[in-house]
């Protein structure tokens, strides 16, 4: 045996006899040690974190650790639960009364009460609140005594319950909100299990434990938020162990995780659906025979595999597979399939034998090109000639607004109540959340007395006619209902893909 | 030159004027209403109504602009439209980024492009030549995405040695900075290499060889502080335009620095945090401009301003 053998030898006793002796020392608990640290991803730009400003879906699943609700949906995205709220029973068809919470306390000492919860339900219908339309059916809030709550709509609301778990109408402290000005969007107070620590805009958000939490507590000291805006940053910096979660990720990603065993990609319903609405106020899109064939003439679920790496579903408009009232049996088979000879059938029909010429708008952004190519391709073989037109959002938001549109992309709901996704069908909101401007007076009716049914049977009957209606009229289609697709390390244990939560409180990290 | 110093900062005021002037119009032009962004894509039209009362946008353009400059020679530069933040902290929040690197980066781009042009120029012809000016082509032809994404997988992933996600610590500043230097290390190798090469032609190059100086001072002594002055220009515009925000560079790491603070509140419209930080952005230019002038005085003293 050679001299550097012998050495070699020796050493592997020493580090064997080593690592028997750390064994024995190490303290008796067997799990691995903890990180109090999370670093998650954020895909866009986070500047203000006041939901009474702030729609963005980003905002609110962050908002989700920090700030509390009466009541909140559970992970299948349908089920309501309990949160500032212990229970609740409806008085008459307009008023509701909730028992609230006791014992609780806003991140700054401010308590948690009737008081409270008025102010910051009533906060939601001001003039210059982002989320004035939502809560255009509240009426008032009334103090009982002081755990108790009257609700009042003013007029017979259905998804009353619905509004106030999907809207997000947080309950914030009341004396913050007055001391702070608009200051408060830079650290709202709320109840939840984490506070606001440190946010500096554009940049990052830290959250830390609130120990006085009213349940159970966070099981993290903090958890930190990162803009990272490159995909491929992203996955760098997850495979370097500096960030532990991405919340939202691209189809790429998944293809790089796959073959890397400590990283799992995660999936869950989404509360986002993609569609392309027509501008039926413009020609020819006013003939419902030309929007069919722009319809059957797009190869959504080829598409879908191409384009958004088979993440989704594909359904018939209007309601997703997850908004209360979808109608399994006949929407098990698509109304609109792909069929470009029906298509090119549709429009000889309509008068235009040889297709026509319009335009798409939609956001300069990489995903909305992509979708834009597709569209443009399929339409070119039932000889529709279509030309893009890619805006900035602060662009498309206002001209999609005034109607200058033909075509266009927009953002939907796919969870929850049914009334999420109805007020883009009505009369009332044409401008507003109707940019289809396509309205019929069967339907606005139909809408109008399914919103005050609340009788969950009869509501039923009548979501189904006015949704039924609708696909017949389609003033606009689905491209799909989103999954939600994050990527985390295998260290982060006890996370679950909520559809609208990025929610925390239950999470650990192995060191 | 104390004349000729306020001269230029005369001209700079009539810049910053030209350029209030120029991105309150521009920005008022471009279709995309602030007061829909705040609002939000879905609000209703009253709300809009209120937002825009609130941000002093229903009033008209003149007044508004009125509001803007008195605002502006008071040195207060408003609230971000999206943030509510004053203006002030927003680009104290951006600007030592933007600033940092931009002068981290030149540094860089100094210390290795002028050696590389001064060798290049002095072995001309030679394989050191060839490959300097090769490097410095793939410098200039290296898109800085492809470039900084490397360097995050190389340095960060494998070796694990630095971080892919910037945080602010100095260290964090090498792998962006080095990808915004290489750009420039080959723009001022290049410029280094051809104005020696001018120099290196002189007769006063020829003189002081004769007399039998070492090769080194007749290079760094004689020749490399004369064709200095072009070179310096190539920096200073360099550090301009580094300065005014390299959006894919901070996008790829992840900084908050002038070039995505501006071009998000451009596609927000958030109007106050946009004006003030190109005016910010083009007085620094001018600054630089009149830094690399009067530069040019201390190392040629055959400059002279009157």
């Amino acid at each position: 045996m050679t001299r550097l053998a012998k050495t070699w030898q020796w050493l592997l006793v020493v580090m064997a006899t080593l690592g028997v002796v750390s064994g024995i020392w190490a303290p008796g608990d067997a799990g691995p040690a903890l990180r109090d640290v999370i670093r998650v991803s954020v895909r866009t730009t986070v500047v203000g974190l006041d939901s009474k400003y702030e729609t963005s879906s980003t905002v609110g699943a962050i908002n989700s650790n920090v700030l509390e609700s009466l009541v909140t949906i559970d992970y299948d995205g349908a089920t309501i639960r309990p949160q500032l709220a212990t229970e609740w029973k409806a008085e008459s068809p307009t008023s509701w009364v909730f028992k609230l919470r006791p014992n609780v306390k806003f991140h700054d000492g401010t308590p948690f009460n009737a008081a409270a919860v008025k102010f910051g339900l009533e906060r939601m219908a001001d003039q210059d609140s982002s989320q004035r339309g939502d809560f255009s059916w509240l009426q008032s809030v009334q103090v009982v005594d002081d755990l108790t709550v009257r609700i009042r709509a003013k007029f017979p609301y259905a998804p009353m319950l619905s509004s106030l778990a999907f809207y997000e109408p947080y309950i914030v402290s009341p004396t913050a909100v007055q001391q702070m000005g608009t200051g408060f969007g830079q650290k709202p107070i709320g109840t939840g299990p984490f506070m606001y620590d440190t946010h500096i805009p554009r940049q990052k958000t830290v959250m830390i434990r609130n120990e006085n939490y009213w349940g159970e507590k966070a099981k993290l000291a903090r958890a930190e938020w990162l803009i990272v805006p490159e995909e491929n940053t992203r996955l760098a910096a997850l495979l370097s162990g500096e960030l532990d979660l991405l919340t939202i990720i691209e189809p790429s990603i998944m293809q790089a995780l796959a073959t890397r065993p400590q990283y799992a990609v995660i999936r869950g319903p989404d509360d986002l659906v993609d569609r392309i609405g027509f501008n039926v106020k413009k020609k020819p899109f006013d003939d419902p025979r030309v929007r069919k064939a722009v319809i059957h003439g797009i190869n959504r679920v080829q598409m879908l595999a191409t384009i958004f790496g088979g993440v989704g579903v594909v359904f018939d408009p209007p309601l997703a597979p997850g908004i209360w009232g979808y109608d399994p049996p006949t929407m098990a088979k698509l109304s609109y399939p792909y069929d470009p000879q029906k298509a090119r059938a549709l429009l000889a029909e309509a008068g235009h034998p040889n297709g026509f010429r319009t335009t798409f708008t939609i956001i300069n952004r990489p995903d909305h090109r992509q979708i834009g190519e597709v569209v443009q391709a399929d339409l070119k073989q039932i000889g529709v000639d279509v030309q893009l037109r890619a805006f900035d959002f602060a662009t498309v938001a206002q001209s999609t607004r005034q109607g200058d549109h033909d075509m266009y992309i927009i953002g939907t709901y796919g969870t929850g109540d049914p009334d999420r996704v109805f007020p883009e069908f009505e009369s009332a909101n044409f401008n507003v959340k109707n940019r289809n401007f396509w309205s019929d007076p069967e339907v606005d009716r139909l809408i109008a007395a399914q919103r005050s049914e609340i009788d969950p049977v009869k509501r039923l009957v009548l979501v189904r006619q006015a949704a039924a209606k609708i696909r017949e009229a389609a003033p606009e289609f689905p491209l799909r209902w989103r999954r939600a697709v994050q990527a985390i390390n295998k260290k982060v244990k006890g996370y679950r893909v909520h559809p609208q939560k990025w929610f925390l409180p239950n999470v650990t990290v192995e060191q | 030159m104390p004349a000729y110093v306020v001269r230029r900062l005369g001209h700079l005021l009539l810049v910053a004027a030209g350029v209030v002037v120029i991105t309150f119009s521009m920005l008022h032009l471009i279709p995309g209403d602030p007061a829909l962004v705040v609002a939000g894509e879905f609000a209703s039209d009253e709300s809009v109504k209120a937002v825009r009362a609130r941000l002093g946008l229903d009033q008209p353009l003149h007044v508004q602009f009125a509001r803007y400059v008195v605002n502006l020679v008071r040195l207060n530069l408003g609230e971000s439209f999206r943030s509510n933040v004053p203006v002030r902290r927003e680009l104290a929040l951006s600007y030592p980024i933007s600033a940092q690197l931009a002068v981290y980066s030149m540094l860089i781009a100094g210390v290795v492009g002028v050696p590389l042009g001064v060798i290049a120029a002095v072995r001309r012809g030679t394989l050191a030549d060839l490959a300097t000016m090769l490097v410095a082509m793939a410098g200039l032809s290296m898109p800085s995405f492809w470039l900084g994404l490397n360097l995050i997988l190389i340095f960060a992933v494998r070796l694990g040695w630095l971080r892919a996600l910037w945080s602010g610590a100095l260290i964090d500043y090498l792998l962006p900075a080095i990808t915004l230097a290489t750009f420039s290390v080959a723009l001022i190798a290049r410029q280094t290499r051809s104005s020696m090469l001018e120099v290196l032609s002189q007769d006063y190059i020829r003189t002081a060889r004769a007399k039998g100086l070492a090769a080194r001072t007749v290079t760094y002594r004689h020749a490399l502080l004369n064709a200095l002055v072009p070179v310096i220009t190539v920096i200073g515009l360099n550090f301009g335009y580094v300065l005014g925000g390299t959006v894919i560079t901070e996008s790829i790491f992840s900084m908050r620095g002038m070039g995505l603070l501006l071009v998000g509140s451009i596609l927000d419209r958030d109007y106050p945090v946009v004006q003030a930080g190109i005016l910010v952005l083009a007085l620094n230019f001018a600054v630089i401009n009149l830094a690399v002038d009067l530069l040019y005085a201390v190392i040629d003293p055959r400059i002279r301003y009157e």
